[in-house]
């Protein structure tokens, strides 16, 4: 089964680093989560996989072959993103073409029913769309597209809520019906963490978790309860951060010392991927008194 | 195949953006003249025009080429590819069609002209097949300063284009026609007539087509797709 490996990447923008040494693994079938702050580097990872930016430093291959200038790598690799690159004069059934012509095949009525279940006119010119279907042809253009691993660079933005409802259900669908691996970066986690099957979390240029959401969803828990006593309980467990309240106080913490019986008066949660995102790219880390 | 496809995907725009640009030219050129005074004789100046249609064609193309392109996974050197076919197919096309005008315009039985203006005397003793290749290196050249120009106008910043497209005409485009007239009277002196060979003119042609060529080549290994191509 074909695997994206990204070695060692490194990218600069003006001198100031923003990937500084990145290495990941994309497996086949999968849908994984790429989340990082604003400016950390995720859409710029993607557009290295889609050699729409060039790097110096470290590689990116699918099965063993650099994806560099590599038209056969590339057409099992699609990236949808916000930059406006179609041709904004043409209608939208004609981009479909387009895109049928230059990949080879295209889901012609798979399109057709994602923009009947999404009311796009295919008849009007791309540019003449709002901002919302605009990102929704293009959403549709990477559904239907017959690559391997898609990329979706904030695939809902400018999308109301029923649309954004609507596209994780038809993404959840042709995932099931037709797997291949989607790579989402997205800031609204909690709307698609049912969606997805592993993330990749970047923070200071490198990929800081790279993990199942099981596995987080397993690892990742709250504690909160008098502070004494949730101090008392996390004695020598690594605590991501802490939140106070008068008296009482909430630990998020990625291992919990299962062994130990809770206190009376503290409660033990799960934390959601959302939370826990949060937590581990927040900046210094430590303690808030509210 | 990436290369045949995107040639195809690319064609229509391309051929109709030069087609459009062809007729203006050619109303403004015959029949405007024409209209005005049925009985002047018409100086099309076919070199001047080649030049505006290879500029034309290779800023249209490079927005359409490097969008297309960059979305779908091309390799630059596709790219560039591409663009040096369309340019390729397009200069041909339009030096076929302005010698068969040109005869046309001869050999009426109205007179309508007498020569092809701004071409070196010799050239047109030459004949045909030498005017021929001179008005598609010309276009050529003009391709790839067009493609260089519309690469220029998608990356550099919207402010700087305006002050860059004005230091390029009032500034270098001179100084490269000053250059070029010291270089063409210095090769008089040095070596006299040379200047009256046919062979002279399409052999520095060719050789400036392929460094700009070339040019386009290098300049294209180092672009990254932009967040957006500009419609000008």
């Amino acid at each position: 089964m074909s695997t994206i490996t990204i070695s060692g990447v490194q990218k600069k923008y003006h001198q100031k680093p923003v990937l500084k040494t990145v290495n990941l693994t994309i497996e086949p079938n999968q849908v994984y989560g790429l989340l990082g702050r604003n400016g950390v580097g995720k859409s710029t990872l993607m557009r290295i996989i889609a050699n729409r930016t060039r790097i110096k430093v470290g590689t990116v291959t699918l099965d063993g072959e650099s994806v560099f200038e590599n038209e056969q790598a590339q057409n099992r690799i699609y990236l949808m993103s916000t930059a406006k690159l179609l041709p904004q004069e043409e209608k939208v059934y004609k981009l479909f073409k387009l895109i049928k012509t230059m990949y080879g095949d295209f889901d012609e009525a798979y399109a057709k029913h994602l923009a009947e279940a999404f009311e796009l006119d295919t008849h009007r010119k791309l540019r003449k769309l709002s901002t919302g279907y605009q990102t929704i042809a293009n959403l549709i253009i990477a559904l239907c597209v017959p690559c391997d691993f898609i990329f979706l660079d904030e695939p809902v933005l400018g999308l109301d809520a029923n649309h954004r409802e609507l596209f994780y259900q038809e993404l959840a669908e042709t995932f099931s019906s037709k797997p291949r691996t989607f790579v989402i970066a997205t800031h609204l986690i909690e709307e698609v963490s049912g969606l997805l099957n592993h993330v990749f979390v970047i923070a200071d240029g490198k990929v800081s978790l790279d993990e199942d959401v099981e596995v987080l969803q397993q690892r990742g828990r709250q504690i909160s309860g008098p502070a004494a006593l949730v101090q008392d309980y996390l004695q020598g467990v690594p605590v991501l951060h802490t939140t106070r309240l008068g008296g009482m106080m909430t630990a998020y913490c990625l291992q919990t010392p299962l062994e130990r019986p809770l206190p009376a008066g503290v409660s033990l949660d799960g934390m959601n991927l959302q939370r826990l995102f949060i937590e581990v790219t927040r900046k210094s880390g430590g303690h808030d008194e509210i | 195949m990436k290369y045949s496809r995107l040639l195809k995907v690319t064609a229509p725009s391309t051929w109709l953006s030069c087609g459009a640009a062809v007729i203006a030219l050619m109303l403004v050129e015959i029949a405007l003249p024409l209209w005005e005074d049925p009985t002047e004789k018409i100086t099309v100046s076919w070199v001047m025009l080649s030049m505006l249609l290879g500029w034309v064609a290779g800023i249209m193309m490079c927005q359409q080429v490097l969008g297309i392109g960059f979305v779908t996974g091309t390799s630059r050197k596709t790219m560039i590819l591409t663009q040096w076919t369309h340019g390729t197919l397009i200069a041909l096309g339009f030096s076929a069609f302005a010698l068969i005008v040109q005869r046309l315009l001869v050999s009426s039985s109205l007179k309508l002209s007498s020569q092809m203006t701004n071409f070196p005397h010799f050239m047109e003793a030459g004949g045909m097949i030498s005017s021929f290749f001179f008005l598609t290196l010309v276009s050529l050249v003009c391709v790839a300063i067009g493609s260089l120009a519309g690469a220029s106008f998608i990356y550099l910043p919207t402010k700087v284009i305006i002050p860059v497209t004005l230091v390029a005409i009032i500034m270098i485009m001179p100084m490269l026609v000053v250059i070029g007239f010291i270089g063409v009277f210095g090769a008089q002196q040095l070596w006299p007539g040379v200047l009256d060979h046919t062979w002279v003119w399409l052999l520095s042609l060719t050789v400036l087509t392929a460094i700009l060529a070339l040019a386009d080549y290098l300049v294209y290994q180092y672009l990254d797709a932009p967040e957006q191509i500009r419609r000008y």
